[in-house]
């Protein structure tokens, strides 16, 4: 266990696993659900879901915050219902970088404080290299806005700046452009799969509809 | 952390903590203060001081209407001087023995023209009891001369009372130590002994006519008969100002000579009215200590949105939780400060009006008041710590 936290994860396995609010459905037809599998690091992965699959709860177990299911879900070979506060702590800074869908991020700063916040934590990116990403994915103009003031498709923008502050094995991205135009969603995916290659690491997309334009090793259909 | 603590000071009702900070002003203050009052004014009542030193005290049993007239001894058995002996406030007690023979004493000058004879009694204490220092306070059975000890206030009797009244010369102590006295000692049997006496010095302490235990001891089995329970005693005490001392020979129906004991009983009150002062500080501690935790409470409740945020970008609990214990251990440690400034001004108000009344040592400020002050302070703290821990998941 204390091992662990030394090495890099180079495997995310599931065992069976179900939400336990599913656990009363018979007709359950799911490619996650119930299955034994495992997403590689290094790999791209596309979960395709219509919503209340359970899309959200799939990041939130594998993020640590929500323990609801039964199975197994296992990080290389230890399996994460032994995982302590601290071991979640270096997870969400060196191992796993989830988007989440609703952003969490604090209206009350500005959207480069936001990104700082994250990064003044892990000091993983430059600040050169912060401003570099806010004027490539087009909101440099936004840096000092309050987060509360800018529209839902820039916030978006600035969570996955956020996002890419800090080393990854696999970058958890959970609806990443709802709400990006098709432009937009393609200057995006280029620079998240520049950050995902740089670390060799892999990325597990959802999407209900509009999907990341990425080359996927396999997809999944929730 | 710059970035946290302008997340977290929001919602940060100042109202609510300047409402702390002030009961919890209060209260701390009235409990140091206490305390220091009471480091300082207990040395005036324990037996360290001067002013109330009264170590030893004589005790008997009360001469009731009954007992006088029943042929039975009032005096103290063994078991009751071995339980005295076991009081933690007692430290050493020693029995008076009683002659048991007729002593008759006469002084006759016939330069002076002076004769006086009067029939007396002799007591005997351990040598440890006595507060006259002489060389010649020693008897073996071979010197026909023993040394007697008289009370200081039979001189002052017969020097201020006695002699101005009969226009009798005064004496000082050293012209009384060079009159030989005779001593008729008459036994049960009628044997008769004739001795000279020397009267070696004045006791303050003990009220008695005393002559060295060897000579007691020797002369009672030469001339008495039996063994006697002492009917009185002397008691070395550890602290006169003992607030148990005075009750315990009330229950047991002791009395003591001259009695000392209002020291103990005054003691005996201020402690009881420092303890109540105290207990209100202390009450309004706690009160002021529920303020600061319901406003912590309502703050992180406030607030729990952006802390499980923190905590969901990687902040671990320690880094989202400092800034409020960093919030509350200044407060604490602020308060600490004002209070012990707030203690030290008032002492050296009331120093004053006390040093006019009793001879206090006015340097030193208790470290015990300021080892107290901490004492909450960090007590205080840690609890608030690890409440504010435990809210935060």
């Amino acid at each position: 266990m204390e091992d662990y936290l030394l090495d890099e994860m180079n495997k995310i396995t599931f065992r069976n696993t179900l939400p336990l609010i599913f656990a009363g459905e018979r007709d359950l037809q799911s490619d996650i659900w119930l299955q034994d599998f495992s997403l590689e690091k290094g790999n791209n992965y596309l979960i395709e879901a219509n919503s209340g699959t359970g899309k959200s709860s799939l990041c939130s177990y594998i993020y640590g915050y929500r323990d609801d299911y039964s199975g197994d879900i296992i990080f290389n070979n230890v399996n994460i219902r032994r995982f302590k506060a601290r071991h979640w702590d270096k997870v969400r800074n060196t191992e796993i970088s989830l988007l989440f869908q609703e952003l969490c991020l604090f209206p009350e700063l500005t959207a480069f404080e936001n990104v700082l916040l994250k990064n003044n934590l892990t000091r993983y990116k430059e600040n050169r290299q912060i401003h570099e990403m806010f004027d490539l994915l087009g909101i440099g103009n936004k840096k000092d806005s309050l987060v509360e003031k800018m529209s839902w498709g820039q916030q978006q923008r600035v969570a996955l700046i956020r996002c890419l502050c800090q080393p990854f094995d696999f970058l958890v991205l959970d609806e990443p452009i709802s709400h990006l135009d098709d432009e937009n969603a393609s200057i995006a995916a280029v620079l998240l799969q520049r950050e995902a290659s740089q670390q060799g690491a892999g990325i597990i997309a959802t999407s209900i509809g509009k999907e990341l334009p990425l080359e996927y090793t396999k997809t999944f259909a929730l | 952390m710059k970035l946290i603590w302008k997340l977290l000071r929001e919602n940060i009702s100042k109202s609510q903590l300047i409402g702390f900070s002030i009961t919890s002003l209060i209260g701390m203050s009235i409990v140091l203060l206490a305390f220091q009052f009471y480091f300082d004014i207990n040395p005036i009542f324990s037996g360290k001081d001067k002013l109330l030193k009264e170590d030893y005290l004589t005790i008997t049993k009360k001469v009731g209407l009954l007992s006088g007239l029943s042929s039975k001894s009032n005096g103290f058995s063994q078991s009751e001087i071995d339980e005295l002996k076991s009081q933690p406030f007692i430290k050493h007690v020693g029995a008076f023995t009683p002659s048991q023979f007729n002593v008759f004493g006469g002084f006759n000058s016939q330069k002076l023209g002076i004769a006086f004879n009067t029939e007396m009694f002799f007591e005997s204490v351990p040598d440890e009891f006595i507060d006259v220092v002489s060389n010649s306070w020693r008897f073996s059975p071979v010197d026909n001369t023993v040394p007697i000890i008289l009370p200081k206030n039979y001189l002052d009797l017969y020097n201020f009372g006695f002699a101005g009244a009969s226009s009798m010369p005064q004496i000082s102590e050293q012209l009384i130590g060079l009159i030989n006295l005779d001593i008729t000692i008459t036994a049960k049997n009628g044997e008769r002994q004739q001795m000279k006496g020397r009267i070696v010095g004045f006791s303050n302490r003990l009220n008695s006519i005393l002559v060295p235990e060897p000579f007691m001891e020797w002369a009672n089995q030469q001339f008495g008969g039996g063994s006697t329970q002492p009917s009185r005693l002397i008691v070395e005490v550890s602290n006169i100002a003992d607030p148990n001392l005075s009750g315990y020979f009330k229950d047991r129906g002791f009395e003591i000579s001259g009695d000392n004991t209002t020291a103990s009983r005054i003691s005996f009150f201020l402690k009881i009215i420092i303890g109540i002062v105290i207990s209100v500080g202390v009450v309004i501690c706690i009160l002021s200590f529920f303020i600061l935790i319901l406003s912590i409470y309502l703050l992180l409740e406030k607030n729990m949105n952006k802390l499980r945020t923190l905590r969901l970008i990687g902040y671990p609990k320690s880094a989202v939780v400092k800034p409020y214990e960093w919030l509350i251990v200044s407060l604490n440690l602020i308060i600490l400060l004002i209070s012990l400034l707030i203690t030290f001004v008032a002492r050296t108000k009331y120093q004053e009006f006390i040093g006019k009344m009793f001879p206090i040592n006015e340097a030193t400020f208790s470290i015990y008041t300021i080892l107290i002050g901490v004492g909450i302070f960090l007590f205080l703290s840690v609890l608030n710590i690890a409440i504010i821990r435990k809210k935060v998941k």
